[in-house]
């Protein structure tokens, strides 16, 4: 079935956020889509340049073309990396997008807008002066209010976002008896170059919990199919593959060189996503993806029969005058 | 849906909801064809005009460029022909899955802005005799960026 205009309504868009509380997340879905299909990045790859598209896009692109489609640099299938945590991104922005459409979707007037983030301006005096504000000021203006606060993720301790990213964060890694520090008021800064080369190197052991998903992928071949030479390979050979892969053998040399084709992009992009599906739904997509290119076909020979016969129509008087014409010419002769 | 019929309803359904301006989508009830209308507002060469583009998309779009050309009144520019042919990079040899109906109009309506020839190119009566119908199998010689 092809698109038309009558189903519009269902097709999600990032333009879908600008009517709502806020419409800047219309960049975020725009910058979360991949630029070849549109939709939210599936089983994303990252090429060398950096740019990244759903795996099964650019395979298909980079047949047709070696090089990205952003920069135009030279790129081949092999040098594809995937890349999970965007896999991740994309797959909770998929499941909870319409929930948060809907939450955002403003039944009253007013917008969240975002600001610019403005560049912080460098700090005149050091830092850690403007940090032990909060405590000596008391409860004085400067003092931001809870909602502006940020929690430390390492202390818990709450503080504005500019004192967390100016030197907290780094005191705060390097071990927690900074809090004494902090207390003493003039010779801070001495002493937290004393106390920072003071904390032991600890060896950091982290378990990582062997039974997860991401981690192992069990019961998948993690084995990635080659590209075939299709020129030094006769038919047979081509449909003996076929047949190793489980995969229909029939039809002509074209399409049997186009189905390996695309069910190795298939296969190849199922294995940069997370949670790689069993070969037998990537044989149900090939199927559907063939069933879609036969009706394309017959839609495309049928329209260029009715090209042939309309363009016979339109300038059949001027063949004939060329042929007279040219009797004409031969004949005076 | 196929892909490229998916592809298209999103990128008809930003083009009504996210208008740039001078570039409207006419109504359409298939995406194997749009007709864009391009205004350029800041050239008094196009100034009280407004131009059809239309977009015909082959079943390997995006793969495949879609087959561009201004229908009806043409506009006088020396990289347009007088039936229609753009002679423009990305609708040829530079063309990527990344350009969109919108970035295409886009690029035609700024290459319309910034130019200040009233002519047509000059090869314009030897080209219009023999053209293709379909500008893609005109082999373009891309050879001016100043315009």
């Amino acid at each position: 079935m092809d698109a038309t205009v009558g189903n519009i309504g269902s097709i999600s868009d990032p333009s879908d956020w600008l009517g709502t509380k806020v419409p800047k997340l219309f960049d975020l879905e725009s910058m979360l889509s991949c630029h070849i299909c549109k939709e939210t990045l599936k089983a994303p790859v990252m090429t060398q340049c950096g740019h990244c598209f759903c795996s099964l896009c650019i395979r298909r692109y980079l047949k047709v073309n070696q090089e990205c489609p952003l920069c135009h640099e030279v790129q081949y299938e092999s040098n594809l990396v995937k890349v999970l945590l965007l896999d991740s991104i994309g797959k909770w922005f998929i499941s909870n997008r319409s929930q948060l459409l809907a939450k955002l979707n403003a039944d009253d007037d007013s917008v969240i807008i975002l600001q610019e983030e403005k560049k912080r301006p460098k700090p005149q005096k050091p830092v850690y002066e403007s940090r032990k504000k909060p405590k000596t000021a008391g409860f004085g203006k400067s003092v931001p209010s809870r909602e502006e606060m940020v929690e430390c993720p390492i202390c818990g301790e709450f503080m504005s976002a500019e004192e967390l990213q100016g030197d907290h964060i780094d005191i705060c890694l390097v071990g927690k008896d900074n809090k004494d520090e902090k207390e003493e008021d003039s010779k801070e800064d001495r002493e937290h170059h004393e106390s920072a080369q003071k904390v032991p190197e600890k060896d950091i052991v982290v378990t990582i919990p062997k039974d997860q998903d991401f981690q192992v992928q069990k019961a998948v071949d993690m084995k990635r199919l080659a590209k075939l030479d299709f020129a030094s390979l006769s038919t047979n050979k081509v449909k003996e593959k076929l047949a190793q892969l489980r995969l229909p053998t029939s039809g002509t040399r074209a399409q049997l060189e186009a189905r390996y084709v695309e069910y190795s992009n298939l296969y190849n992009s199922n294995l940069d996503s997370a949670n790689p599906k069993d070969s037998v739904v990537l044989r149900d997509k090939l199927e559907q993806w063939e069933a879609l290119s036969e009706i394309d076909n017959n839609k495309s020979n049928h329209t260029e029969k009715f090209n042939r016969s309309a363009w016979v129509k339109t300038h059949g008087n001027e063949f004939r005058e060329l042929i007279q014409a040219a009797k004409k010419t031969h004949f005076s002769k | 849906m196929s892909f490229k019929g998916k592809r298209l309803a999103k990128e008809y359904k930003d083009l009504v909801s996210n208008q740039v301006p001078g570039i409207t989508c006419e109504a359409t009830d298939s995406f194997d064809t749009l007709v864009i209308q391009v205004s350029v507002l800041d050239n008094p060469l196009y100034i009280d005009d407004s131009y059809r583009l239309r977009f015909i998309f082959s079943d390997k779009y995006p793969f495949s460029p879609p087959q561009v050309q201004f229908i009806d009144k043409i506009p006088i520019h020396p990289h347009i022909y007088s039936n229609g042919h753009i002679c423009l990079n990305i609708l040829g040899n530079d063309w990527t899955p990344s350009q969109t109906v919108a970035s295409i109009s886009m690029s035609v309506q700024s290459m319309l802005a910034s130019n200040n020839l009233n002519q047509r190119p000059p090869d314009d009566d030897n080209y219009v005799k023999h053209a293709p119908e379909n500008p893609q199998h005109s082999s373009f010689y891309y050879h001016d960026d100043t315009v």
